[in-house]
């Protein structure tokens, strides 16, 4: 009971803590207060308990797809709201130097990023521990691990984000709009797999199996999993939707590349001023 | 303006989440032919914990868990993932896969919880 | 978030959380593994012990305890089993381990050939495996729990390193505006030693720009009082030559007075330096040079028709005698200036504990909240160019009264004075304790 719930709090607490450590980098270097963490923490933690006391009927929904749809619009629109985010900084000249206005609006996107990625790892962590509540055998057990997997997922969010934080200028900026770009086609390619499971989307073959060289179950596997999105059987429709993510992050983040011809005067910093 | 831009890119996401919808309509047509396997989840176990589905056809596996407490399905070699609430069923659709056999699990009580499907 | 000490303390936490969760958990695989292959060897044990006593004895049930259940299969037929095993066979016949669920458990199962038998033994899996993980779950414990205390002593640590670096900040943020001493530097750590030894030579640098500001002040103004007498017996000379009544000279002469005055009280301002004038203090009676003051001074208040009181009895305070005049004569002078005609002054010592206080009170227009910090300003004046009193004056006397204060480390307060209007200077001197006394 201890690994398994290592493992599974390890999981949903990862890919949270990851995802806060990069945009606590962002905003450390906009010199921005970070109560939008508190606020999309507070609010996702809310919003998960309801979902989670109520999940019974939400599986319901659609004909038993409800918890699949429900997910993959929670990851579509982290994954859109990654565009916009990277979108607003390609926009301001300088981060340090970035308004008020820009920093505001920095802000509201993280709070409901933060808030869905929240309420999507919260639920899942709520009801498995709500099954081990009455069971005295056992939630000593659960309890311990979940501390362990708990505290080696926010120690790990704490590293990337002081190592991101401490990288020099130059690297910074293009590490962490890698990482989100990243972060972003994990969770569109996720949410393409959530509808596949409940036949939304044809399966197809697995373009390839990597399992043998590193399997997802692994902690190595785990950790890319959750800072990569690292799949060892992916479909041809995960990878594309991947693909497409990622493309659309970095597109947004040279986003003078995509407006110089037409507005030679207000290519960048519309925001910012 | 930003908002242009915003426009655009929510107009080509919002592009993306029809196409799926749509596809979804014209699967969900082919549902009726699909085979069903249904599986009880009693106790942490599985009944039947082990069980075959023909080769390259998609399978709807339908899921009834008799427990009070929640469980997740889950399996590498399938790709799924789903939890169930207590005394609730769930769907999941797997498939077409190749011959082989696939280990599935439960991941909330993993040492009881498990089985494996035959795919010939 | 910037913070250094919530860096080293959380980085640290966090690799050491790392760590020490990672390790716990290979140790907690490693040992579940070997509890696990522990169990298996026990069960084989069990099951060749059980070919070789088996008897047969093929209809009874026997009754085992609820963690372990068997099967004794002749080919296809039953021959025995415990009253908790199925008539199904409960493992393969092959010989070897394996996994199989009834009586709804999940169960560890070992097949074992012997005699043309198959022995098949099954022990709970949730119960093997839960005894395993409560042995191990003990060991993790200690861990667990010594965490929060590792992050207690990391964050002392942290703390006390970096003290030395608080120390100076707090040393740094509580000098005043002109202290320019140097630095306490009594065995600094290696890293703080070059700020401090830079601070401090920055402040020497600054303390010798001021001094030189000052001096230049006062020279500056020490040469400029003999040109000043000279001017004031030429213009004398001139208006008895003129013997007239002729306004223009009037005007010159009211401007050269003004002129030395300005002079005199810049010289009054930057003659003293602390140092020097702690070692010239001698006891003195507050009241008494009060009152020899504001003697000298009653012309003046009675021009303005105004009525002056002194209140008090003999005050003895530390102090040398030039300075203090100057504070009471600038003190006695705002308060002339500023009170109309027919106005009320009290001047009043007391002791209160252990401060001896000398108020000055009007009942002038009195000094608006927000100017009350500016008013010991140099050049300062209530209104500035549109100062509206009509009477001479350089801003400098109160900067001076603030400036004398200083000298005897006492404080300057402005509030209400006790007539319906005006203003109350209060200055607040430290009495002298008898054995100070003593030794003067």
């Amino acid at each position: 009971m201890l690994l398994n719930s290592v493992i599974l709090i390890l999981q949903e607490t990862l890919e949270a803590a990851l995802l806060i450590g990069v945009l606590l980098a962002i905003n450390a270097r906009m010199h921005n207060s970070h109560g939008w963490l508190w606020r999309g923490l507070g609010l996702g933690t809310v919003i998960a308990f309801v979902t989670a006391v109520n999940m019974g009927s939400i599986s319901s929904w659609f004909d038993y797809a409800g918890q699949e749809v429900l997910n993959a619009v929670m990851q579509s629109l982290i994954c859109l709201l990654i565009v916009v985010t990277v979108w607003l900084i390609a926009g301001m000249k300088q981060l340090p130097h970035s308004t008020q206005q820009a920093r505001n609006r920095f802000g509201q996107f993280c709070t409901v990023i933060i808030m869905l990625a929240v309420i999507r790892e919260g639920q899942e962590i709520m009801l498995y521990l709500s099954g081990f509540l009455g069971n005295s055998e056992h939630i000593q057990k659960v309890f311990i691990g979940s501390i362990i997997g708990f505290g080696i997922g926010a120690s790990t969010g704490i590293l990337l984000f002081y190592s991101l934080a401490g990288l020099p200028q130059k690297w910074s900026g293009p590490v962490t709009i890698t990482l989100l770009a990243l972060f972003a086609g994990t969770m569109l390619s996720q949410s393409v797999l959530q509808l596949t499971q409940v036949d939304w989307i044809e399966q197809s073959a697995p373009l390839w199996d990597s399992s043998a060289i590193l399997a997802e179950n692994s902690l190595i596997g785990e950790l890319l999993y959750a800072l990569i999105g690292y799949e060892s059987k992916p479909t041809a429709a995960q990878v594309l939707s991947y693909a497409a993510a990622t493309c659309l992050v970095l597109l947004a983040a040279n986003r003078h590349l995509l407006t110089a011809n037409r507005q030679p005067d207000q290519n960048s910093g519309e925001i910012a001023q | 303006m930003i908002f242009s831009k915003l426009k655009q890119v929510l107009s080509a996401a919002l592009g993306m989440v029809i196409a799926i919808l749509v596809s979804t309509l014209a699967t969900s047509a082919t549902q009726a032919s699909t085979p069903v396997v249904e599986i009880d989840i009693k106790d942490h176990l599985f009944f039947p914990a082990e069980f075959t589905i023909p080769a390259n056809t998609k399978v709807k596996l339908l899921i009834h868990n008799l427990d009070p407490t929640p469980e997740e399905f889950e399996s590498y070699e399938l790709n799924r993932e789903k939890v169930i609430t207590g005394n609730s069923r769930a769907v999941i659709f797997i498939g077409p896969l190749q011959p082989g056999t696939y280990p599935f699990f439960g991941e909330f009580y993993p040492k009881t919880a498990q089985g494996k499907i035959l795919v010939k | 978030m910037n913070s250094i000490r919530l860096f080293l303390v959380t980085t640290i936490l966090a690799l050491v959380t790392l760590f020490v969760f990672v390790s716990a958990l290979r140790g907690y695989q490693s040992s579940m593994l070997q509890a696990e292959q522990l169990f298996d060897s026990q069960l084989q044990v069990t099951a060749k012990l059980m070919a070789n006593v088996h008897s047969a004895n093929p209809d009874t049930s026997i009754k085992l305890n609820d963690k372990l259940a068997f099967q004794v299969w002749h080919d296809k037929k039953l021959m025995a089993r415990s009253a908790n095993a199925p008539t199904d066979p409960i493992a393969l016949q092959q010989p070897g381990f394996g996994y199989h669920n009834f009586a709804g458990y999940r169960w560890r199962t070992i097949s074992y050939f012997s005699d043309n038998n198959w022995i098949m033994l099954a022990e709970r899996s949730d119960i093997r495996f839960s005894l395993a993980e409560n042995v191990v779950t003990k060991s993790l414990l200690p861990t667990l729990i010594g965490l929060p205390v590792l992050g207690l002593l990391i964050w002392l640590i942290v703390s006390g390193g970096m003290r030395p670096l608080r120390n100076l900040a707090k040393e740094l943020s509580g000098k005043q505006a002109d202290d320019l001493r140097p630095l306490s530097t009594v065995l600094p750590k290696q890293e703080l030693a070059q700020i401090i030894t830079s601070t401090n030579g920055l402040l020497q640098r600054l303390e010798s720009s001021l001094q030189r500001e000052k001096q230049f002040a006062s020279d500056a103004a020490h040469e400029l009082r003999t040109p000043i007498s000279s001017l004031k017996i030429q213009l004398h000379n001139m208006a008895q030559e003129l013997a007239s009544q002729d306004s223009s000279v009037n005007q010159i002469t009211q401007t050269a007075n003004q002129l030395e005055h300005v002079v005199e009280q810049i010289l009054a301002l930057y003659r003293s330096s602390p140092d020097h004038y702690n070692a010239q203090f001698s006891p003195l009676d507050l009241t008494a040079v009060a009152q020899d003051i504001i003697a000298e001074e009653y012309s003046s208040f009675e021009r303005k028709d105004q009525t002056i009181e002194l209140q008090g009895d003999g005050q003895i305070i530390l102090g040398e005698r030039f300075s203090l005049e100057t504070l009471i004569h600038n003190l006695l002078s705002n308060a002339n200036k500023y009170t109309p005609e027919g106005g009320q002054i009290l001047v009043s010592v007391s002791r209160e504990g252990n401060a001896i206080l000398l108020r000055v009170e009007d009942s002038g227009p009195g000094i608006a909240e927000d100017q009350t910090q500016r008013i010991f300003q140099r050049f300062y004046r209530v209104g500035g160019d549109r100062h509206q009193s009509g009477e001479p004056g350089c801003g400098l006397g109160l900067a001076i009264v603030k400036r004398v204060a200083e000298l005897y480390h006492a404080t300057v307060d402005v509030g209400p004075s006790v007539f319906s209007s005006g203003c109350a200077f209060t200055l607040r001197f430290h009495a002298p304790s008898p054995s100070q006394l003593e030794q003067l």
